[in-house]
């Protein structure tokens, strides 16, 4: 259930070689899983593609300082993570910078076409959320991470998860409810 | 279970399954040592590392400058986000981390731009520094166009003989034949061998434009009778044997005035991309971006390649204002072979002001080969009114995500995602632009 969902599977051995061949290694296995994560995250393909690169590349200049190269895929789950976040950020400042850019990437027309009027509206309302509701429903709910493996990917503690993910039920509740009224 | 975490997993599924197995990309790492920022030696990029985890920029496979503790620069993760633009990384940064080449080779005028003769200059990418200077091989000649390698060191340069206009205002009309010389550089960036080829276009004939192939071997040239009805022959030229391929068509090679850069390779040399106009009938006719499958054994141009996209102008209705999309001028393949890039213009026009131009949005825009569509938009530059500010691409990274290129106001500068760092070179005059010689500012 969680591999066909997430695509990521646990780090193999990879850890154990050579640098580039591993991050390689890492990435063939691992990319799918997360430049989806990305997308869920962001709605823009190239962005989410963009995203998952710099992880790759940040993991690959920092992999000797690595304490534990097991750890490979969780910390580059991390920097996708912090990553996505980055964007949405720099969207953000954009939007109120520059008026003009109201045409914000979103969804690609090619997404818009795949994904149905249902799922859209659910998407567009988790967009509604702050960041860090978002991030703890795509990891418990997309990913199927429990509330550790979701602590310790957001860097937050299990408790922080719990009522994040209370409050982000509700409030997606509440704006679907709007949305539907 | 509840219901909302239902949606919320079909929702996210849905979304995330629009990515399908085989579309993710090859991962391109930094060419840099591992261990930090500190490492502080000249260093040469194995080759074979290169190829493990794929090779980023085919000159990176040589020797490149001293590291510094610059941080290797990021592709820009807002690719596709037009938005204001953001100061980039330092050029420094960019070369050693080999992201781009080291040198460029310029065309520049000794007078009045585009009214005297040119010679080529070499420049260092970092400091804009002068290493060497091409002048003409012949009395009264005058260096016309530069084509580089995917090597950053062997050029080719085109030398015709210089005239000196009749009209008061600048043209880029040459005389006589095209000789072409190979230039060599060495790992410093200066000459190491110049040398005429045994290629030439003889004055009977226009050249549109012409190009190096990346392994440096083979010459493309795009010719035309200069009467007779409208037919170009695309030339592909062995340099060591010259033996010639020939495709042939009906119609026009779109490029720049002189012999501009309209051609350019895959890094595998198996595709050719250039601009083509089947007719010159109605107010915008038909041009479109096409890829020329090298593979095949010559013949009718139009059989063997294939339209990728259109790049007329397209009116797009959005609300109560036109966009126009004008993406002229010698696009480009990206070397990986993924994307055409194109130096679009986007003018929101407002209708109820009696359909004058308002808000100019520049850019440059990327169209997947395999698809035809807008895949990212590199840069975003917004000019109140808008009007025709020419730009033009230069070189491309592998995959495209990293461009160096002429943008609205006449810098030249490496474009990565929002994020610009100018050369260190004046502004290419407007006139340059305005006649199309853009494509001479600089080949890497």
């Amino acid at each position: 259930m969680r591999a066909n969902a997430t695509g990521l599977p646990a780090p193999g051995p990879a850890a154990a070689a050579a640098p580039a061949e591993a991050v390689t290694t890492l990435y063939q296995a691992h990319a799918l899983g997360l430049i989806r994560l990305a997308v869920v995250m962001l709605g823009d393909r190239p962005a989410a593609e963009d995203v998952v690169q710099e992880a790759f590349c940040g993991l690959y200049r920092r992999w000797h300082s690595l304490a534990d190269t097991g750890k490979a895929l969780a910390y580059v789950r991390s920097s996708v993570i912090n990553g996505c976040r980055t964007v949405l950020r720099r969207r953000l400042r954009q939007r109120s910078v520059d008026p003009l850019t109201g045409d914000q990437p979103g969804e690609s027309a090619e997404a818009v076409a795949l994904v149905s009027e249902e799922h859209r509206q659910v998407l567009a309302a988790m967009r509604r959320l702050p960041s860090r509701q978002r991030e703890v429903l795509v990891l418990r709910f997309y990913l199927d991470l429990d509330e550790a493996e979701t602590a310790a990917s957001m860097r937050i503690s299990r408790g922080t998860v719990k009522s994040t993910t209370s409050r982000a039920l509700a409030a997606l509740g509440r704006i679907l409810g709007e949305q539907q009224s | 279970m509840n219901l909302i975490e239902d949606r919320i997993r079909a929702a996210a599924r849905a979304a995330a399954e629009t990515v399908a197995p085989d579309s993710v990309p090859s991962l391109e790492l930094p060419a840099e040592h591992p261990r930090g920022y500190g490492w502080r030696q000249r260093w040469l990029v194995p080759a074979a590392a290169a190829a493990a985890v794929v090779i980023v920029i085919a000159v990176t496979a040589v020797t490149v400058g001293p590291a510094t503790r610059t941080r290797a620069p990021a592709i820009a993760p807002a690719a596709t986000a037009p938005g204001p633009m953001l100061p980039g990384p330092s050029l420094a940064s960019y070369v050693s981390s080999g992201m781009i080449p080291p040198y460029f080779v310029a065309v520049a005028f000794t007078g009045t731009a585009a009214q005297s003769p040119a010679v080529a200059i070499v420049h260092d990418t970092v400091s804009g520094h002068a290493l060497a200077t091409i002048k003409p091989s012949i009395r009264g000649g005058t260096i016309v166009g530069v084509s580089a390698a995917g090597d950053d060191r062997t050029f080719v340069l085109d030398e015709q003989t210089w005239v000196k206009s009749k009209y008061p205002f600048p043209t880029a009309g040459y005389s006589g034949p095209h000789s072409f010389y190979l230039l060599r550089l060495s790992s410093a960036g200066r000459v190491s061998s110049l040398g005429r080829l045994r290629v030439t276009v003889p004055a009977t004939q226009v050249l549109r434009a012409f190009a190096l192939s990346p392994d440096g071997q083979r010459l493309a040239l795009a010719v035309a009778s200069k009467k007779g009805p409208a037919r170009t022959n695309l030339e592909v030229v062995t340099l060591s044997t010259g033996s010639t391929r020939v495709w042939s068509a009906a119609g026009i090679f779109r490029s720049g005035a002189a012999d501009s850069r309209g051609l350019s390779w895959t890094a595998d040399g198996r595709e050719l991309a250039f601009e083509w106009q089947a007719n010159n009938v109605g107010e915008f006719p038909g041009v479109e971006a096409r890829l020329l499958n090298l593979t095949s054994a010559g013949g009718d141009l139009l059989a063997a390649s294939r339209r990728v996209i259109a790049t007329n102008r397209q009116f797009k209705p959005s609300g109560s204002t036109f966009q126009v999309t004008d993406a002229e001028n010698e696009p480009v393949v990206t070397p990986d072979g993924s994307a055409i890039v194109t130096n679009s213009v986007y003018f929101q026009v407002k209708t109820k002001d009696s359909g004058k131009a308002w808000n100019g949005r520049y850019g440059f825009a990327e169209y997947s080969t395999r698809t035809g569509k807008l895949i990212r938009i590199l840069g975003y530059w917004t000019i109140k009114p808008a009007g025709y500010f020419f730009t033009q691409v230069l070189w491309s990274s592998p995959s495209g995500r990293v461009l160096i290129a002429v943008i609205p106001d006449g810098r030249m500068g490496v474009i990565n995602g929002n994020e610009f760092t100018p050369l260190n070179m004046p502004p290419v005059p407007g006139v340059i632009m305005d006649i199309g010689l853009g494509a001479q500012a600089g080949a890497w």
